[in-house]
C-alpha cells in the first residue's frame, strides 16, 4: 500500500454516543478516512463486504451479531481494534491473543496509540487474519456456554439454538451440526464445543460424536466391549467406553 | 455450662425435696425389713441420703470434662466404672461412719451393715446411674439448645448478607456504558454531560446505598428508577421508548429498592440489546385488593435467539421477594409472541421480616 493513499475505517458499534466519540478522535488523524458506520453486526458484515475496509472499530456486545460471532464468520479480516465496556473473558482472550483493544471509557492518547500502531501494521502488510482467527474459534475458559451457534452461507446468516442440536460429528478440520431443522457445517473442532456447549446437556460419546442427552432414545451393546447409542429420529451413533462411562453417569439406564 | 443444680435456687430445693424423699424410703424400708431400731433405721436413710446427695452435687464436674473431651467409647467406660467404684465406695463406708457415730448401739448396727452391703451397693448403683443420665440428659438439651440458636443466628446473617449481595448487583456493563457515554457528551454537549453525571451519582448511590431502612415507597423507587433510564435513554436513543402508567395510590405502597432495575434491566437486555429497531417499555402499576401488581412489558424480536444471559437478574429479584416476603409475594414471567412481561405482585401490608 501507497504511504499517501488513506486507510478506510468502519466503526460498528450500537451505541450511538460511543460512536461519535471515536469519530471525534478519528477527526485528527490525516490518514484514515472513515467510510462507514454501523449499529448491528449484520451490517457490520454487509459493510465490510461492501466497503472493504483497511480497520474496523468493532464493539464485543451488539443486537443480532456479537462482534466475536462477526469475526466467526469473516473470511478476510481486516485490522481490528476491539471495543468493549466489561468483558472480563474478552479482555482475557484479547490479551492472550496480543489483539489491541479499548475499554471504554478510553482517553485519546490510548485512542492515537491504538491507530497508530494499527496503521503501522497496515502500512507493512501485516496480516492480522491468523491472530484473529484464533480469537474467534477460541473461547478462554469460564466463559458461559454457548447458547447459539452463527452459520453463515453465502452472504446469508443464521443461528441454531443450542436446544435445537441433536448431535455433531467430526469432520476433520470441520464439525456437521445436526439439528432439528437440518445439517450445518462449521470449522470447529469438537473440542471447542466439548467445552464450550452446556455440559449438563451434551456428552461426547466418542472421538467423533457429539450428542444431546435429550436426544438420546436407547443404549444397545454392540460386539465386546462397545455400545450404540440410537438416537430418537433413529440414527445410530458409536459409543467409546469411556463415553459409555459418561452417558451411564448422566443418564439412568 | 454453669451447674445445673447451684446455678438456679428453685432447682436446689427440689433437689433436696428428692434427696428427702430418697432419705425417707429409705429410713421405711431399712425400719420395716431389719431388725435394728427406728432411730437407726432413720438415722441411716437419711444419713446416706445425704450424702449421696453431696456426692451427686459433685459428680457434675466430672461429667462435664468427659462431655467436653473426645474419649474412645472404650475410654468412657472405664471412666464411668472406675468414678462408679470410688463414689461407691466412699458412699457406703461413709455412711458406715457416720452413722456409727450417732448411735449407741453399735454392734447391732454393724452386723445389719455386713449383711445389708449388696443391697446397698445395688441402690448405690441404681441412683448414680439415675444421676449419670439426668445429668447427660441436660448437657444434651442444653447443646441442642445451643445449636440451634447458633443456627438461627447464622441463618439470619446469611440472610441480611444475601439480601445486601442480591441487591447491589449494577452491571458493570451499565456503569462503564454510561461513563462512556458521558465522556463522548463532554465533547458535544457538556450541559447534557454533566446532567448525566449527576443523574448517574444519585443512582449509583440509591442502588449502593446500605440504610437500615430497606424497602422504600414506590415513588422513591420510581424517582430513582427514572435516573437509571434517563441514563439509558442517553445510550439508546430512539431505540429506547418508554410508557409508565401508574395508578395515584400505589405510590405510597412500600417496595424493597432497586427491585424494579434488574426487571427493566432485563428488558433491555433482552429487548434494545438484540434489536435494532425501536423497542418500547411499559409500566403498569395498580392496586388488586391488598396488593400491588407491577407489570413491565417490552417487545422483543422472537425470532433472535440470545447470545447468552443466565437469568441472573430475574432469580435475583425472586429470591429477594421470597427473603422478604416468603411466599405472599412473587414474579411472574411469560412470553407472547413478541412481548415478554414481568409481573411483580408485592403485598401492601407487610410484615417484612428482617
Amino acid at each position: 500500500m501507497n504511504a499517501k493513499e488513506q486507510i478506510t475505517a468502519l466503526i460498528i458499534e450500537d451505541e450511538e454516543p460511543a460512536r461519535s466519540i471515536i469519530k471525534h478522535y478519528l477527526d485528527k488523524h490525516k490518514s484514515v478516512k472513515l467510510v462507514g458506520e454501523c449499529a448491528d453486526g449484520y451490517c457490520g458484515l454487509t459493510s465490510i463486504k461492501e466497503l472493504n475496509p483497511d480497520l474496523i472499530f468493532l464493539d464485543i456486545q451488539m443486537p443480532k451479531l456479537t462482534g466475536f460471532e462477526l469475526l466467526e464468520v469473516l473470511e478476510e479480516k481486516p485490522e481490528i481494534i476491539f471495543t468493549t465496556a466489561f468483558d472480563e473473558y474478552a479482555i482475557k482472550a484479547f490479551d492472550m491473543n496480543a489483539v489491541d483493544y479499548l475499554l471504554k471509557p478510553f482517553s485519546e492518547n490510548r485512542f492515537d496509540e491504538a491507530v497508530e500502531k494499527a496503521i503501522i501494521r497496515i502500512r507493512k502488510g501485516e496480516s492480522t487474519t491468523s491472530k484473529i482467527q484464533k480469537l474467534a474459534i477460541e473461547r478462554v475458559e469460564g466463559s458461559t456456554p454457548l447458547n447459539r451457534i452463527v452459520i453463515r452461507k453465502g452472504n446469508a446468516i443464521s443461528f441454531i439454538s443450542v436446544r435445537n442440536i441433536r448431535y455433531m460429528e467430526a469432520e476433520d478440520d470441520y464439525v456437521m451440526i445436526y439439528h432439528t431443522a437440518g445439517k450445518a457445517l462449521k470449522q470447529q473442532t469438537m473440542k471447542y464445543y466439548e467445552r464450550n456447549l452446556p455440559s449438563d446437556e451434551f456428552i461426547r460419546i466418542h472421538r467423533s460424536y457429539l450428542v444431546s442427552i435429550e436426544h438420546v432414545g436407547r443404549i444397545e451393546p454392540y460386539g465386546k466391549d462397545t455400545h450404540i447409542a440410537i438416537l430418537k429420529e433413529g440414527e445410530r451413533l458409536p459409543v467409546s467406553r469411556s463415553g459409555y462411562k459418561k452417558l451411564k453417569e448422566k443418564i439412568n439406564f | 455450662m454453669v451447674h445445673p443444680i447451684l446455678s438456679k435456687r428453685r432447682r436446689l430445693l427440689v433437689y433436696w425435696l428428692i434427696w428427702l424423699l430418697i432419705g425417707l424410703g429409705q429410713s421405711l424400708l431399712i425400719t420395716f425389713s431389719s431388725d435394728i431400731s427406728v432411730a437407726a433405721s432413720f438415722t441411716d436413710g437419711f444419713l446416706s441420703a445425704l450424702i449421696f446427695a453431696v456426692i451427686a452435687v459433685a459428680l457434675w464436674f466430672p461429667v462435664k470434662q468427659f462431655n467436653t473431651s473426645r474419649n474412645s467409647i472404650l475410654m468412657e467406660i472405664l471412666n464411668h466404672l472406675a468414678m462408679a467404684f470410688i463414689v461407691l465406695g466412699i458412699w457406703v463406708f461413709l455412711t458406715k461412719f457416720l452413722v456409727l457415730m450417732f448411735l449407741q448401739d453399735k454392734p447391732s448396727y454393724q452386723s445389719f451393715w455386713a449383711n445389708s452391703i449388696f443391697y446397698r451397693l445395688g441402690a448405690g448403683a441404681f441412683i448414680y446411674a439415675v444421676v449419670m443420665l439426668t445429668y447427660n440428659l441436660m448437657i444434651s438439651i442444653e447443646n441442642i439448645a445451643r445449636k440451634n440458636f447458633r443456627e438461627a443466628k447464622l441463618e439470619n446473617m446469611l440472610k441480611e448478607t444475601e439480601l445486601m449481595m442480591l441487591r447491589s448487583q449494577i452491571n458493570p456493563h451499565f456503569l462503564f456504558n454510561s461513563l462512556n457515554s458521558i465522556s463522548s457528551l463532554t465533547i458535544s454537549d457538556a450541559e447534557r454531560a454533566r446532567e448525566m453525571i449527576i443523574k448517574l451519582s444519585d443512582f449509583m448511590r440509591y442502588a449502593l446505598s446500605r440504610k437500615e431502612d430497606r424497602t422504600v415507597d414506590l415513588r422513591t423507587e420510581l424517582e430513582n428508577l427514572r435516573l437509571y433510564l434517563d441514563i439509558e435513554k442517553i445510550r439508546f436513543g430512539e431505540r429506547l421508548v418508554l410508557e409508565e402508567d401508574v395508578q395515584e395510590e400505589c405510590l405510597r405502597v412500600r417496595v424493597p429498592n432497586m427491585i424494579l432495575q434488574p426487571l427493566y434491566e432485563n428488558a433491555i437486555k433482552h429487548g434494545v440489546y438484540e434489536s435494532a429497531e425501536a423497542v418500547s417499555i411499559k409500566l403498569i402499576a395498580k392496586r388488586v385488593n391488598g396488593a400491588i401488581s407491577i407489570i413491565i412489558s417490552n417487545d422483543f424480536d422472537p425470532e433472535c435467539i440470545p447470545a447468552g444471559g443466565t437469568g441472573t437478574g430475574l432469580n435475583n429479584v425472586r429470591r429477594r421477594l421470597e427473603l422478604y416476603y416468603g411466599n405472599r409475594a412473587w414474579l411472574k414471567t411469560k412470553k407472547e409472541e413478541s412481548v415478554f412481561t414481568a409481573e411483580l405482585y408485592i403485598p401492601e401490608q407487610a410484615d417484612i421480616k428482617l
